[in-house]
């Protein structure tokens, strides 16, 4: 859910009616938002990702309006020609191929009016522009523009414009190296070049996606409004443009449209075209599982803001061209589902047909931990991500086979456990304090490479791992617990002699079912204890249980 | 007389080792025979003598022992001997300068000189320039001084015990001990008696025996009708005592796959690290959605990526990605990167095994589900990552809807104990319609617990699914915490054995 903020009173002026935060409130449960709190005039909205044309207040009052069932279509000259012109050069097509434009003449902007355009600007850039690396939306003042402009790219050192908020002239070097344009200075990150756009004057308007220039500045009740939005993805690109232009209008203006002449490619944007699907009503019924007529079904539609008339039994659905998320009949299905209610659609019961099948592992594993249990042993959850200190050099083994992760938020999750018994002894090393005897005992995944799995490369495999500490304890006492446990499953094991770095020599035994080693058990070794700042002696062992259970089966 | 029933094992202990000692002993030794500490056993007999089973004798000692100066001249003489001995050697009458010459004049025997004139062995006098020593005594008698060298050296060790300390003893040490050649100590000597009333009052207890612990030996020698149980107090604190005990969310996960075992649904599994193409192409969240971001999603840095092995999948998922294809879709358009697919990254939800299994099972009725710990990018209030517990399901067939699935996902919640939910609007990239549950946490405000939808139309084309598929996940975490009125994922996954030992049991 994405927040924004909206204020009430403008909410009201777009909405051409008096409304209280309740009313707003009422009205959003039939959509895809909700309130998160009001304070006064403003309220703070949670709008759904998949919503980008409810980013800003102007589409919030289109979808209310749409429910009230007042809502009037802009009126659009479809046919008019474009305003002006944009060549895009040869040079800047490896950098940032695409630019769609739009003119809104005769815009009234008030101070929220801004507000609200820059929060969906910057709210677009958080979401679908992927932080200005697929699309950036720039806002110009038209009236202060020089057309016919020119896309093109130029090097980096070469650029000099005055960037918003300064009077100077800076190059583009030094405005990249100032808050708060530096943060986006890994968006031309391994770039010479960078894309800009140039007046008939042969001023920089813009050297997009990093900054605007100060000329050009929108200010309040100004009349002519400038979009510009350059990307990596045409779709995105246009959609967005699209979106941008639709909320908008909700403000009146007219909207012009620009020819953007490509070295092999001519578009002229925006095309603020509607699109249309056929929806049966049998489609609805099936998919939300309730009963619903045709002339139910146009009213539902025009509420969540389609318009909708039945032909030949079937419905044809007109979508406007701001509604990005309508890809398929499906999208128009669901929002017919939101507006419907779906607390309102009856629970359908489930017909039992037959019992489950469980998996073998985890019948094996369900009847473990209580065995577990009954010896006394706590079961502990320990966390999936480590970091490969704890798992090697701390347990004294060769760091390698380890899954590490490219962008962990701490250091010491930056790994996957590819054993248990390092996440116990952690465990233990955190509890020093606490009533001893101390036994516990860990049921879950670990994860290892393993170059056999085609697809991953990875292995993910259900382990048991307990560990036992005391003033006193040793190899006996761990043993009678592994004993019990598996004569219990009764499975069938015998011990041997075995080596192991983590565990002291002459007391580390290896645990085999049938022909297959299965886990590891004994006195671990001091070391590794004092690694773990652990003052008292520990006894563990772990087991896969997926081997035990797959050897198991077999037999 | 008192009651013998008041003993303690330990006092019956004491009283008996005194009558195996003949009715006394030193309180030292008692204390080593009963192998406890000197003041245990001192306030133990404090109490037995006030009951007026034993009686305490005290008396102070000086304990003198040679220091190993000491030992040497009570072996062999003093020093001032041994000069009266040379002098007389020499004729009786020597200078001293002659004398000096003849023994080794060192410190100790400049002091010895001394000790000999005071003694009133020698004189010296002086004969113009010269000083001549004389002997006045060929062999004076054995002083008082050296008599006590003498018994110290007899006498065992080198420690003797003087019970009475006369005048001329004492002074006699003090000069011992300024020469460095005794030490002296006072100490107090403790000696119990065992009285009369004491024998009998042992021989009573020890016919009706105090019983602490109830033995075999009581039972099977029927002793135990001659003894007396030693009264506890039933009030007091015990020891600790933990039982092994089962993690809730491990309770609440089971709970959870026995609900859907019981609704006829076949259990499958994924790995934790997974492919961007199962978890993300296959369910139609085109490249570019914000949830495949860095920001959002742990990618795997070794091995760095994975393969797709279906090839007829990738045209499938490519088509469709791009254009639609033939499910009726618009697709995202642009370019579909077989690359960016092959990407391994953490599990954010329990989809992939879900979507692998359809991939073999297509004919309905399909009932499956998995359990899968899953990522989100994000640390927890307490610096832990947030990994949750969550259940995934799918159904396929004829009667896919969501009526169908508000009907499973209730059904599943209730049975894992909760009952007031709030059903929402979602936004699902795999799922049109979608909705999500939202349950009240201990907080007050809405946690969701649970989202799914009707799988979209394109998933359901590539996988050639032939019914409808309504698909979703439980974040059983989630319901734990509103289940146990839990504030944090701190305190449901808690690092403190304390907290686990007291966490109250999860009963639905």
């Amino acid at each position: 859910m994405i927040p924004i903020k909206v204020n009430l009173m403008d909410l009201q002026t777009l909405v051409g009616a008096k409304l209280s935060a309740e009313d707003v409130s009422k009205f959003l449960t039939l959509t895809k938002c909700e309130i998160k709190f009001v304070r006064g005039e403003l309220i703070e909205l949670l709008v759904s990702l998949d919503r980008p044309d409810l980013f800003s207040a102007e589409g919030i009052s289109r979808a209310i309006k749409h429910i009230m069932g007042i809502y009037e279509e802009p009126a659009i000259d479809v046919k008019a020609e474009p305003v002006c012109q944009v060549r895009v050069d040869d040079e800047v097509l490896d950098v940032r191929p695409y630019i769609a434009c739009a003119v809104v003449e005769n815009v009234n902007l008030s101070h929220e009016a801004l507000m609200q355009m820059r929060q969906l600007q910057r709210k677009l850039h958080e979401t679908y522009c992927g932080r200005k690396l697929l699309a950036s939306i720039e806002i110009h003042d038209y009236s202060l523009v020089e057309g016919p402009l020119t896309y093109t790219a130029r090097k980096i050192e070469e650029i000099t414009l005055s960037p918003r908020g300064r009077k100077e002239k800076l190059k583009l070097t030094e405005v990249m190296m100032r808050e708060p344009w530096r943060r986006e200075r890994y968006l031309l990150h391994g770039y010479e070049k960078c894309p800009v756009i140039v007046d008939s004057a042969g001023e920089v308007l813009s050297a997009p996606p990093i900054v605007e220039s100060a000329k050009t500045k929108i200010t309040p009740h100004m009349s002519d409004v400038l979009l510009i939005v350059t990307g990596t993805n045409d779709r995105i690109v246009k959609e967005v443009l699209e979106i941008f232009v639709a909320n908008t209008l909700e403000r009146g203006g007219t909207p012009k449209r620009v020819k953007i002449q490509y070295p092999d490619d001519l578009w002229v944007t925006p095309l603020m075209e509607s699109s249309e699907f056929l929806i049966e009503p049998h489609q609805v019924e099936e998919a939300l599982g309730i009963k619903i007529d045709s002339t139910e079904l146009i009213a539902l539609l025009l509420k969540s803001g389609f318009k909708a008339k039945i032909e030949d039994g079937r419905v044809r659905v007109i979508v406007p061209p701001y509604r990005i998320d309508v890809i398929h009949e499906i999208d128009i299905i669901e929002d017919i589902g939101i507006i419907y209610g779906f607390e309102n659609v009856r629970e359908g019961a489930v017909s039992v047909l037959n019992t489950g099948k469980e998996l073998i592992v985890n019948k094996l594993a369900r009847k473990a931990r209580k065995i577990m249990a009954f010896m006394g042993f706590q079961e502990v959850i320990t966390h999936i991500l480590s970091n490969r200190e704890a798992l090697s050099k701390r347990m004294r083994l060769e760091t390698d086979g380890i899954i590490e992760i490219v962008n962990p938020i701490l250091r010491k999750y930056s790994a996957l456990r590819s054993w248990l018994l390092p996440k116990l002894l952690e465990f233990l090393s955190n509890n020093k304090h606490a009533a001893y005897p101390q036994k516990i005992f860990e049921i879950g995944k670990v994860v290892t490479i393993c170059k056999e799995n085609e697809e991953t490369k990875t292995k993910c495999t259900l382990k048991l791992a307990a560990a036992m500490t005391d003033y006193k304890v040793g190899f006996e006492d761990i043993q009678a617990s592994l004993f019990s446990l598996l004569e219990n499953l009764q499975i069938p094991f015998k011990l041997e002699p075995a080596y192991h770095p983590s565990f002291i020599r002459g007391r580390t035994a290896q645990i085999r079912v049938y022909n297959d080693v299965v886990g590891i058990l004994g006195e671990i070794y001091p070391e590794v204890l004092e690694n773990f700042k652990l003052e008292n002696p520990v006894a563990a062992f772990e087991i896969d249980l997926e081997r035990v259970s797959g050897v198991h089966a077999e037999s | 007389m008192k009651n013998s029933s008041n003993f303690s094992v330990l006092e019956v202990l004491v009283l008996q080792k005194l009558r195996n000692a003949g009715g006394k002993r030193k309180l030292e030794v008692l204390a080593r025979e009963c192998t406890k500490e000197e003041a245990t056993i001192a306030s133990i007999v404090e109490g037995l003598a006030e009951k007026g089973a034993v009686k305490i004798a005290k008396r102070r000692l000086t304990i003198v022992s040679l220091t190993d100066e000491g030992l040497k001249y009570a072996k062999e003489g003093l020093p001032e001997r041994k000069i009266l001995r040379k002098i007389v050697a020499m004729g009786g009458k020597v200078p001293l300068k002659r004398l000096t010459a003849s023994i080794k004049m060192n410190k100790q025997m400049k002091a010895a000189l001394g000790w000999a004139k005071k003694k009133g062995w020698i004189e010296i006098e002086r004969d113009g320039e010269e000083q001549l020593v004389h002997a006045l005594a060929e062999s004076p008698p054995e002083g008082y001084d050296e008599k006590i060298l003498k018994e110290l050296s007899q006498s065992s060790g080198r420690i003797s015990i003087i019970n009475r300390v006369d005048s001329e003893l004492q002074r006699t040490l003090q000069k011992l001990k300024a020469r460095k050649l005794v030490k002296v100590e006072e100490k107090t000597e403790i000696t119990i008696f065992l009285t009369k009333e004491g024998e009998e009052m042992l021989k009573q207890a020890s016919e009706s025996q105090v019983i602490k612990a109830l033995t075999r030996e009581h039972i099977v020698e029927g002793t135990w009708r001659k003894g007396y149980f030693k009264q506890y107090d039933v009030t007091a604190k015990p020891p600790e005592f933990y039982p092994g005990k089962l993690h809730v969310l491990n309770e609440i996960t089971d709970r959870a796959r026995q609900t859907l075992l019981f609704m006829g649904f076949e259990e499958c599994t994924g790995s934790i690290v997974e492919l961007e193409f199962w978890s993300f192409d296959m369910l139609f969240y085109a490249q570019e959605h914000p949830s495949r971001s860095l920001s959002e999603v742990y990618w795997i840095k070794t091995p760095n990526e994975g393969e797709v092995v279906h090839k007829e999948l990738i045209n499938r998922v490519k088509a469709t990605h791009e254009n639609g294809w033939i499910t009726g879709s618009k697709g995202w358009g642009g370019k579909w990167s077989i690359q960016r697919s092959k990407k391994l990254i953490l599990n954010i939800e329990p989809m992939s095994p879900l979507i692998r299994y359809l991939t073999t099972h297509k004919k309905p009725p399909i009932r499956a589900f998995c359990i899968l710990r899953t990522f989100r990018r994000e640390i927890s209030d307490v610096e832990t990552p947030v990994e949750d517990m969550q259940l995934g399901g799918v159904y396929s067939d004829e009667d896919a809807n969501i009526s169908k699935l508000l009907g499973i996902l209730k059904k599943i919640l209730i049975e894992l104990g909760i009952d007031k939910m709030k059903i929402r609007p979602a936004y699902l990239p795999y799922a049109e319609p979608s909705i999500e549950i939202r349950v009240k946490d201990a907080g007050g405000s809405w946690l969701t617990c649970a989202k799914g939808g009707l799988l979209r139309p394109e998933i359901r084309r590539i996988l050639e699914l032939e019914k409808p598929a309504i698909i979703w996940s439980v974040n059983l975490s989630n319901v734990a915490l509103a289940c146990l009125k839990l504030c944090s994922y701190g305190e449901l996954y808690s690092k403190n054995l304390n907290i686990l030992r007291k966490q109250a049991e999860w009963l639905s």
